[in-house]
């Protein structure tokens, strides 16, 4: 049965859970271009630790780690290894490259991006938020290396060549920085004392063009598939209540809320396709729901039995769009301690 | 006091303790530095005592130098080492994670050529994408040393991925050895300074008023190239035997002579090379006739008297010359057999002996020879064949 959103049965959707860590809340649920392979965080808060999982789309996840050489210290030969520390942010490159990218500490508890067993940015400085550009050419992340947050690109070919800065806005930090679908260009927050605004580098040897101006707070934005879009998150100043707004990827273009009230997710809003997006709208009422939104404004929960939902993680594929997703428990479960994964699929009208 | 508790220190260590650990201490001194074959020489001096060989930090800190200056299987013995040496799980842990990694980055390629002991260039592009800096560093590196041309065949350690090696597909993988044979690159003649010994066999000819009756004979010579940078230097010793027309029939002229040379390479072509040298010769040159007359108890020679007598003594001349020459060797290799050509143009400048005897069927007949009639000048070519062998 098809409603006008979504096709699948009316009472409920079928929901897999496919992992939970004991004493850790799930999060960050992320997949492959193709599909076939899932990452997702356990965050430790009461020892603050953050591991990092890769697994399939039914479970069997494998914990990701720095290699231990790479905390390792060359000329001092042995010392101390054993150190426990944060590993997350994971983003996939295109599926030809069949790798990743994630950020995690090092012996000095800053933070350094590996792509397998390498660090590929190791730098005094904490060095995060890596996104790969779709054509697997480039990898933009956020850096504190100068001392502000600022972007910096690898180039994917040469990767033993120092990152170039990509960005230096004056009193701001740059960062949240996603790509273009056509890789060309690449949308990314000022963080700065007036508020943090969208800004958006039309291309890679561009100058970046500001794309909002208010004093709220502007986080996570993300591509519309087609890159005609952008959708993201904003609040008025000194609310802690965020919308989801969508607007055109041009500067001066009037932002529109589709959404009050939605639960931020680290990665941006999902598109489902051109023209709509999934959210966790932040209503207890409802147990925070999955909901879908076009970009005309119209809205529809997902049948789904899970409550305390957070942090969506959207796919297409042959049959359909495979989603997964982090939530407290289902509403008959008897487990609701800490956050779980689960994923389910979806056929679109 | 912060002296004397460092003697203390040390005094608590045995001097054997103490020794290694002062090449441990240098060599971390000299990796900081980037001078990892003088690291690599330290610590094998600190492993070479009995408590550095327990010391699975040295032979951790040699695993790494090793891969550092390319030698991918002596990084993974001494990270071997380095495990069974391991005081802590912490340094298990770390000596282990080394081991793998170079087991499960790399491969070993051995290369070669159609023949041993061939010197080549080996140029090696990467053909798969490799997402770690530090291999594509390793790679860089590697690269630069094997610009230079090498004695083949040679063994390294390469990433796992596929290449081109000297334009040969080769694909590395995990822990294995790769054999390729590949085509000869970077022909660099200097590059071949090695010894050539040369053996030659062509002809030669005097030409000039004081070798009247001369005519062309065979020539040989032996001698030994060395080059020199861009230098040739070489030393012969010579011979040609001319038939010479006499009123009494034909008879043979002998000379010998000693050849000193220093040419350049003047142009290169592949194998080929063509020199162009100047050369000093010493030689002993025979048969140069001379009118004499007189009684047979001893007679008079020069020129223009009515001869009874014809007289050939051997003269000493000193010979300059030019030597061209184009030789075709294999250049890249260390032993080779190669031929060529010579072309000598020479002039002898001489003095007859002012008297002498000269032998007349079983007698010898002593002559003078008149003062003026003592120099001569000549000029010489001679033509040669020259096989050269090259190790």
């Amino acid at each position: 049965m098809c409603s006008a959103l979504w096709c699948g049965p009316a009472e409920a959707l079928e929901v897999r859970e496919i992992a939970h860590v004991e004493g850790a809340h799930l999060q960050s649920p992320s997949f492959s271009e193709d599909g076939t392979q899932l990452a997702w965080e356990a965050n430790f808060h009461d020892r603050k630790v953050l591991h990092l999982y890769v697994g399939t789309p039914k479970g069997a996840g494998q914990r990701v780690e720095p290699p231990v050489r790479a905390r390792s210290s060359f000329s001092k030969g042995f010392e101390g290894t054993g150190h426990e520390g944060v590993a997350h942010e994971l983003a996939w490159a295109p599926r030809y490259l069949n790798a990743f990218v994630y950020s995690a500490t090092n012996l000095e508890d800053d933070y350094d991006l590996y792509v397998g067993t390498a660090a590929i940015v190791r730098s005094p400085g904490a060095d995060g938020g890596a996104a790969w550009s779709p054509d697997g050419g480039y990898i933009v992340f956020a850096s504190a290396r100068s001392g502000d947050g600022d972007l910096y690109l690898i180039d994917v070919a040469k990767i033993e060549e120092p990152p170039r800065q990509l960005t230096s806005i004056p009193r701001a930090s740059e960062l949240h920085a996603t790509w273009s679908p056509d890789s060309k260009g690449l949308a990314f927050v000022a963080h700065g004392t007036s508020g943090d605004n969208l800004w958006w580098l039309p291309t890679l040897d561009g100058a970046p063009v500001q794309l909002t101006n208010a004093k709220g707070s502007q986080l996570h934005p993300r591509f519309s598939p087609d890159g005609h879009r952008i959708a993201y998150y904003a609040n008025a100043p000194g609310s802690e209540q965020f919308s989801l707004y969508v607007m055109d990827v041009k500067p001066g273009s009037t932002p529109r809320r589709l959404l009050d009230a939605v639960i931020v997710d680290s990665h941006g809003p999902a598109w489902l396709d051109e023209v709509s997006l999934l959210a966790v709208a932040d209503e207890d009422d409802a147990f925070d729901p999955v909901v879908r939104v076009t970009v005309a404004g119209e809205r529809s929960n997902l049948p789904l039995d899970t409550v305390g939902n957070r942090d969506l993680a959207v796919v297409r594929t042959e049959t359909g769009v495979r989603v997964a997703w982090c939530a407290q428990g289902q509403r008959d479960g008897l487990k609701r301690d800490f956050r779980r994964l689960y994923t389910t699929e979806l056929s679109l009208p | 006091m912060i002296a004397l508790f460092l003697g203390l220190a040390l005094a608590q260590q045995s001097p054997s303790e103490a020794d290694y650990r002062g090449h441990v201490d240098q060599a971390r001194f000299f990796v900081r530095k980037g001078w990892y074959a003088d690291a690599a020489a330290e610590l094998e001096l600190a492993l070479a005592d009995e408590n550095g060989r327990l010391d699975g930090s040295a032979w951790y800190l040699l695993s790494e130098i090793r891969y550092r200056l390319g030698d991918i299987e002596g990084a993974m013995q001494a990270a071997d080492r380095a495990h069974s040496n391991s005081r802590t799980d912490e340094e298990l842990e770390l000596a282990a994670g080394f081991s793998a990694w170079l087991r499960d980055q790399f491969g070993l390629v051995q290369v070669r050529t159609r023949f041993d002991g061939v010197q080549s260039a080996v140029e090696i592009e990467l053909q798969t994408l490799i997402l770690d800096p530090d291999l594509k560093l390793y790679l860089k590196d590697l690269g630069g040393r094997l610009a230079e041309p090498a004695t083949l065949p040679i063994e390294f350690g390469l990433p796992v991925g596929t290449y081109r090696i000297n334009d040969r597909d080769v694909e590395v993988r995990p822990h294995e050895t790769t054999r390729a044979r590949i085509p000869v690159r970077g022909a660099a003649p200097e590059a071949l300074q090695v010894t050539e010994l040369e053996a030659s066999l062509g002809v030669g000819l005097w030409a000039g008023p004081a070798a009247r009756g001369h005519l062309p004979g065979p020539a040989g010579r032996i001698g030994v190239t060395q080059p020199v940078g861009p230098w040739v230097l070489g030393l012969a010793g010579d011979w040609t035997t001319r038939p010479l027309s006499t009123p009494d029939g034909f008879r043979s002229a002998t000379d010998l002579g000693a050849a000193f040379r220093v040419g350049v390479e003047a142009v290169r072509f592949r194998d080929a090379a063509i020199r162009a040298a100047l050369s000093g010769r010493v030689a002993r040159i025979a048969g140069l006739g001379l009118p004499c007359t007189g009684p047979a108890s001893g007679v008079a020679c020069a020129q223009g008297v009515t001869p009874t007598v014809w007289a050939y003594p051997n003269s000493l001349a000193v010979v300059p010359g030019l030597e061209l020459s184009a030789v075709v060797l294999d250049r890249r290799r260390t032993t080779a057999i190669g031929w060529g050509v010579r072309l000598i143009g020479e002039a002898a400048v001489g003095r007859r002996p002012g008297s002498g005897s000269a032998r007349m069927g079983p007698d010898e007949i002593p002559f003078t020879i008149d003062d003026v009639d003592q120099p001569f000048l000549l000029g010489g070519l001679r033509v040669l064949g020259t096989v050269v062998w090259a190790r």
